[in-house]
């Protein structure tokens, strides 16, 4: 709490004032000391945080939002519109490719949505692939939905689609036979809407002008009985399945990503365990390879050599070279201990550490005394026989 | 005809149990707490990266909008803390003609409790100190930090500079 005080009046103070604590060389020589001076370095910047199952979700719930938005589509137009968002939905989801807006992709929810999820999907489809999509879904009963999806999937025209909705099982709801209705009024919009659907849909564009001219449809609207239609119900489930497989693969591939997602990747601090493992193992090897003593240098190079390899190993050994000259004639003396230390990244038995480290040089010729602080960024691997440093850094 | 129509059936069924399997493994792998601590855990580093480093930079020029920016970056003791700051202190802040700002080199979370919303920090911070007519002079702190989660985001609620010995 004091010390942002500190800071504060650090500021205010005289410059150099506020200098008694940074890592910047001291006399002495204190051999290996963690702090170089002017060992500065480029800050590292943190992982991003955005992950593609992010965006998936996001787009799913936007679709779920709009649903009560969409405009005023004929239920003709729906069909057909739905059965093509379908099929490309199908494709989309098969080669992977995640949600980036376009209506197909978004359809894809909606076939889903209509024969199992939850009608709430449905809206995905409206929300991107086009208010009349959307509309369908809210005028007519889920089931419906999925009929004029695999009939369209079939590839009829708008009068094809229109026949199919009306051939339904007499079972079927009011809704359904209203569709119909809807669709044989909004022919002539729904048979524009099918000409340009394909390229507009699967481009991605927003449908909201076609929705305006297939509107009015809606108004004129009238029941018209069902008509059977049986044979169609094996192709009709045939599509479902399609689109439902298709949705799988799609669930697939996001559940995936959603694993590889970075910040779950990096097991820094979620796994408690692992984090304290690196930790303790880092702590005592820094401990070990900083502290030695003029008279018994051999022992921390023993300590160096057992967890220290690469080029933490190399640049180490040149450093105590010079220790073990000076040392012997300075009778020095240093210790070192880590004060505080932060796991950053763990993931594959690899690990990023930032150790702070405070270090205390006696010199036993004169009894000259001296301590520094220093900021260390470790780099370690694990291997069989435990943690190993593999790279040392000054912060 | 009817052989078919099972067929149908089936594929149609087992078509959606996999769209049902896949979603929910979809839905678990996205809040898993793997995924969910790790996000706050990266947001939290983020953030306390980026506010550390304003709570060790002041323009003289500005000393009131240094110390607001200060405060917006602070919540419980150390906002109130900060908020104390006396006109002596400004005055004193403003005169000594320094621009001061702060850089962190390296930082990470030494703790993070996601429950609570409470984090440490540690960083270290680069500040330059550049005063007219002199040489800037360049320094390195070392800072444990605690930070806070508010409606805002992640806040800081302490930041100590840690010297040999401090703990």
């Amino acid at each position: 709490m004091s010390r942002t005080k500190t800071t504060a009046e650090g500021l205010a103070a005289e410059t150099g004032a506020v200098n008694a604590n940074t890592a910047e060389s001291r006399p002495g020589g204190t051999g290996p000391g963690a702090s170089g001076p002017g060992a500065s370095g480029p800050g590292v910047s943190g992982p991003g945080v955005s992950g593609p199952g992010a965006s998936g979700s996001g787009a799913a719930g936007t679709g779920a939002s709009r649903t009560g938005a969409s405009g005023s589509g004929a239920a003709g137009t729906g069909a057909s519109r739905t059965g093509a968002s379908g099929s490309g939905a199908i494709g989309t989801g098969a080669t992977g490719t995640r949600a980036s807006g376009s209506g197909a992709i978004e359809s894809g929810g909606t076939g889903t949505g209509a024969s199992g999820s939850g009608a709430s999907e449905s809206g995905t489809g409206g929300a991107a692939g086009g208010p009349a999509a959307a509309d369908e879904e809210s005028s007519s009963a889920t089931a419906d939905g999925r009929w004029a999806v695999g009939d369209a999937a079939d590839g009829p025209p708008a009068a094809e689609v229109t026949r199919a909705t009306a051939g339904e099982p007499p079972t079927e709801p009011a809704p359904g036979s209203e569709a119909a209705a809807e669709a044989e009024a909004a022919e002539p919009g729904s048979a524009a809407t099918l000409d340009s659907e394909p390229t507009t849909t699967l481009d991605g564009e927003p449908a909201e002008d076609e929705a305006a001219g297939t509107g009015p449809a809606e108004a004129g609207a009238t029941p018209v009985k069902p008509r059977p239609g049986r044979r169609r119900l094996p192709v009709l489930l045939l599509a479902a399945a399609v689109v439902l497989a298709g949705a799988g693969v799609w669930f697939t591939l996001e559940a995936r990503s959603a694993a590889a997602n970075p910040a779950a990747a990096n097991l820094a601090l979620t796994d408690v365990g692992a984090t304290a493992d690196v930790t303790s193992a880092v702590t005592l090897a820094v401990n070990r390879i900083f502290s030695y003593s003029y008279d018994r240098t051999d022992v921390t190079e023993k300590a160096a050599a057992a967890v220290l390899r690469g080029s933490a190993k190399d640049s180490y050994d040149k450093l105590f070279a010079e220790v073990r000259r000076k040392a012997p004639e300075q009778k020095l003396v240093l210790t070192s201990r880590v004060s505080a230390s932060a796991v950053q990244e763990l993931k594959n038995g690899h690990a990023r550490l930032l150790v702070f480290l405070d270090q205390s040089a006696v010199r036993a010729d004169n009894n000259a005394t001296d301590s520094a602080a220093a900021q260390l960024s470790v780099t370690a691997e694990h291997t069989t026989g435990g943690w190993v440093i593999t790279d040392l850094e000054p912060r | 005809m009817a052989a078919v129509k099972v067929a149908s059936v089936v594929l149609a069924a087992s078509a959606a149990v996999f769209a049902g399997w896949s979603g929910y493994s979809w839905y678990s792998a996205a809040h898993a707490s793997s995924v969910t601590y790790g996000t706050a855990r990266d947001e939290a580093l983020t953030a306390g990266r980026t506010l550390v480093a304003e709570l060790n930079t002041l323009d003289y020029h500005d000393v009131d909008g240094g110390l607001g920016k200060w405060l917006a970056a602070s919540t419980g003791p150390l906002h109130d803390q900060l908020a104390r700051t006396d006109e002596t202190t400004k005055k004193t802040l403003a005169a000594n003609a320094t621009v001061a700002t702060g850089r962190v080199l390296d930082a990470g979370l030494s703790e993070l409790d996601e429950h609570a919303g409470t984090a440490k920090l540690l960083a270290s911070v680069e500040i330059t100190m550049a005063k007219q007519g002199t040489a800037p002079a360049v320094k390195r702190n070392r800072f444990a930090a605690a930070l806070s989660r508010t409606p805002e985001g992640w806040k800081l609620s302490a930041l100590d500079q840690l010297p040999v010995g401090a703990r």
